[in-house]
């Protein structure tokens, strides 16, 4: 070995040495920095799991027993709730007592409210509307429709669906609106009616049927109204409009019109009604989307996603637990999953049923299942 | 020279007309709409007047399977399964978007699965069967055209072809009076002078229709060979919340229609002397049919 072959070979091992130590520095560094951010991580990102929640369930009502005499008749019902389950209906109690059952016929339908009942054929030559309260009937002869009923309030939706005519409690047309395609969206809040058509456009029409407002969201490749409603005062309107992309819009009432508050595009692709509903004191707008439901708080402008599989069938809360109801599932497979908002999933349950639905009564939440009603409320807490 | 210059100009000619043809015959393929039913029976066509207010499409009677008029893009559909929130007059329907602006609306359908109709549509591929679901009392096929264009409902038989040879038929045509007293033209011959409106009552049929007593297309009024009034039921549309009919002159569907099944065609003030009132009614197809009425008025 030549003294210059030696000096290399020390030159470079010293480097080495070096760039070893270099390198372990750098190991610790990284090492430290990921335990740190670990410990910061399991400190700080999670929320705190909540007690195991069990609902409680109040009472169970089998529609399938044989029921009072008093209940196959609908009239007897008074300020019931009411309730459609495949082709039975009629109305119950909130502890549990089944005021009114009876079953639909062949091509019979039923449009019921807690105080308004009609039961109409496909084609009918007259409806009639029966007040629960007063048991007052409203006849209405060539109808030209069928009844739309909210609360206490009757409307027709004329055979083409594209016309809306107001009823009176004479049976007379108080006004008849006709829209320019067929309707596909429909809300009633504080005597306003909203409208949402085929063509994109969306209505709100006054207690006289008065044009409050029309809309034109546009912004899409294909404009139509899947989804519209109101807030209950009736300031505040929530859209899902329009194909390619698809469009979440909400507006607020400013002045005599409504304007634009904010608006999302969607990653959605609904090409049939959309459940869109306004919750907990209209600070909340709940909506069906791809593969997940959302819930928009307009209040702090925040869109938040919580995943879901299958479509939407019913949204209810119960105000005083600030819980959230979620009906969903397809054909016979249900889920009802239970949120505490924004989006915090508390329970979901599956459950086999064709005809369900949700009805939320004081601090309870009823159920429906093909031939049962059940009665669920929150735990109490301590 | 002047003949090779001759020879070039009508070869292009040729070979311009070879084109023009070719295209129009590839527009014709691409742009040929087709009625939704193969074998239905149509009984009801487009503004067709129905106890005071017009169809707002064709009703075919049928029990089969319906395809769309022509490619398209699903737009909309509401089933059984839709959970919508209000009682569907139209029941199980599906409305499919085509090019030009123009959205084909089928209803009454049978119950369809939510993912039974693909997002792009083929006009071979049935959409669904015919149906019972909405306000129908037998299987049954509704299908209308809506315009985003002109923003109403299109008479479908202006866009598909409809076979008719038969031309339509007048019933008769009716003078009302400020007393709304109805004078029968043709059976009355003289008239008090005056604001009169004149009704014409009159219907197409063909084997289309199975025979079934249809709305024609136009119907035109002429006054001592001056027309006074044009009826056309080419569209339908909503204004102000008022459902109106003709593109031309949109005129509200309550003054119109009348109850009895004839339209009102025009609003004449007729003063003293001899009139010679003629009516034409013109089919979609272009058949038509005239009458002749003289009018002594005193």
């Amino acid at each position: 070995m030549t003294l210059q072959s030696l000096t290399d070979t020390i030159i470079l091992y010293t480097i080495n040495f070096k760039g070893e130590q270099m390198a372990k520095k750098r190991l610790f560094l990284w090492i430290g920095s990921a335990f740190v951010v670990c410990l910061v991580y399991l400190f700080v990102a999670p929320k705190p799991i909540l007690p195991e929640l069990t609902l409680n369930i109040q009472w169970i009502l089998d529609l399938s027993q044989p029921v009072p005499d008093q209940a196959q008749n609908p009239d007897t019902a008074g300020e019931g709730i009411p309730f459609v389950l495949g082709t039975q209906f009629g109305y119950i109690s909130a502890n549990g007592h089944l005021l009114a059952n009876r079953s639909l016929q062949k091509n019979q339908m039923v449009s019921i409210t807690p105080s308004l009942l009609s039961i109409y054929t496909t084609n009918p030559d007259s409806v009639t509307i029966t007040n629960q309260q007063n048991k007052k009937e409203i006849l209405i002869n060539n109808p030209g429709g069928y009844p739309l009923l909210f609360g206490d309030s009757s409307f027709i939706i004329g055979k083409d669906q594209d016309s809306i005519s107001a009823i009176k409690d004479d049976g007379s047309v108080q006004w008849k609106y006709f829209f320019p395609s067929p309707i596909t969206a429909i809300d009633y809040k504080a005597k306003k009616l909203l409208i949402g058509t085929l063509d994109g456009s969306i209505y709100v029409l006054g207690p006289e049927g008065d044009t409050l407002f029309t809309f034109q969201p546009g912004g899409s490749r294909l404009s139509v109204i899947v989804g519209a409603a109101l807030s209950s005062d009736g300031n505040k309107i929530a859209l899902i409009s329009g194909i390619d992309k698809q469009r979440f819009i909400l507006l607020e009432k400013s002045s005599q019109t409504y304007k634009v508050l904010d608006h999302y595009f969607l990653n959605s692709d609904f090409r049939r009604p959309v459940l869109i509903k306004f919750i907990q004191d209209n600070q909340y707008i709940l909506f069906e989307g791809e593969n997940s439901f959302f819930a928009f708080d307009s209040v702090k402008q925040k869109m938040h996603v919580i995943s879901l599989e299958a479509p939407l069938i019913a949204i209810e809360e119960l105000t005083k637990d600030q819980v959230l109801f979620i009906l969903a599932g397809g054909d016979t497979k249900k889920q009802l999953i239970v949120f505490k908002l924004p989006d915090r999933k508390l329970v979901t349950s599956s459950f086999t049923a064709r005809d369900s639905f949700l009805v939320p009564v004081d601090n309870q939440i009823l159920l429906g299942s093909d031939t049962v009603i059940v009665s669920l409320s929150m735990p109490k807490q301590d | 020279m002047e003949n090779t210059r001759k020879n070039t100009s009508e070869t292009k000619l040729i070979y311009g007309a070879i084109a023009c043809m070719f295209l129009f015959l590839m527009c014709g393929e691409l742009f040929s709409l087709e009625w939704p039913g193969q074998s239905g029976r149509a009984i009801k066509n487009f503004a067709q007047n129905d106890q005071g207010s017009p169809s707002r499409g064709i009703v075919f009677l049928q029990d089969e399977s319906i395809f769309p008029i022509d490619t398209g893009e699903l737009l909309f559909m509401n089933t059984g399964n839709s959970h919508s929130s209000f009682p569907a007059p139209l029941g199980n329907w599906v409305a499919i978007q085509h090019q030009d602006e123009l959205i084909s609306i089928y209803s009454h359908l049978s119950d369809f699965g939510p993912s039974s109709i693909p997002e792009i549509v083929d006009k071979q591929l049935p959409l669904a069967k015919s149906g019972l679901s909405g306000w129908t009392s037998s299987p049954a096929l509704q299908f209308s055209v809506f315009d985003r264009k002109t923003f109403g409902y299109v008479n479908p038989q202006l866009l598909i072809n409809t076979p008719d040879t038969e031309a339509p038929l007048i019933r008769q045509t009716i003078l009302a009076g400020s007393d709304n007293q109805k004078i029968l033209l043709g059976q009355t011959r003289s008239v008090r002078q005056g604001t009169y409106r004149f009704f014409v009552d009159a219907f197409d049929r063909g084997s289309f229709f199975g025979n079934n007593r249809v709305a024609p297309y136009q119907i035109n009024l002429y006054i001592n060979g001056a027309l006074q009034g044009q009826l056309d039921l080419d569209l339908l549309r909503s204004k102000n919340g008022l459902l109106q009919v003709s593109l031309r002159n949109g005129q509200n569907i309550e003054k119109i229609y009348q109850k009895d099944g004839s339209y009102l065609v025009a609003e004449i003030l007729l003063n003293r002397g001899k009139f010679l009132c003629e009516v034409i009614v013109v089919d979609a197809a272009g058949n038509q049919k005239s009458q002749t009425y003289q009018i002594l008025v005193e």
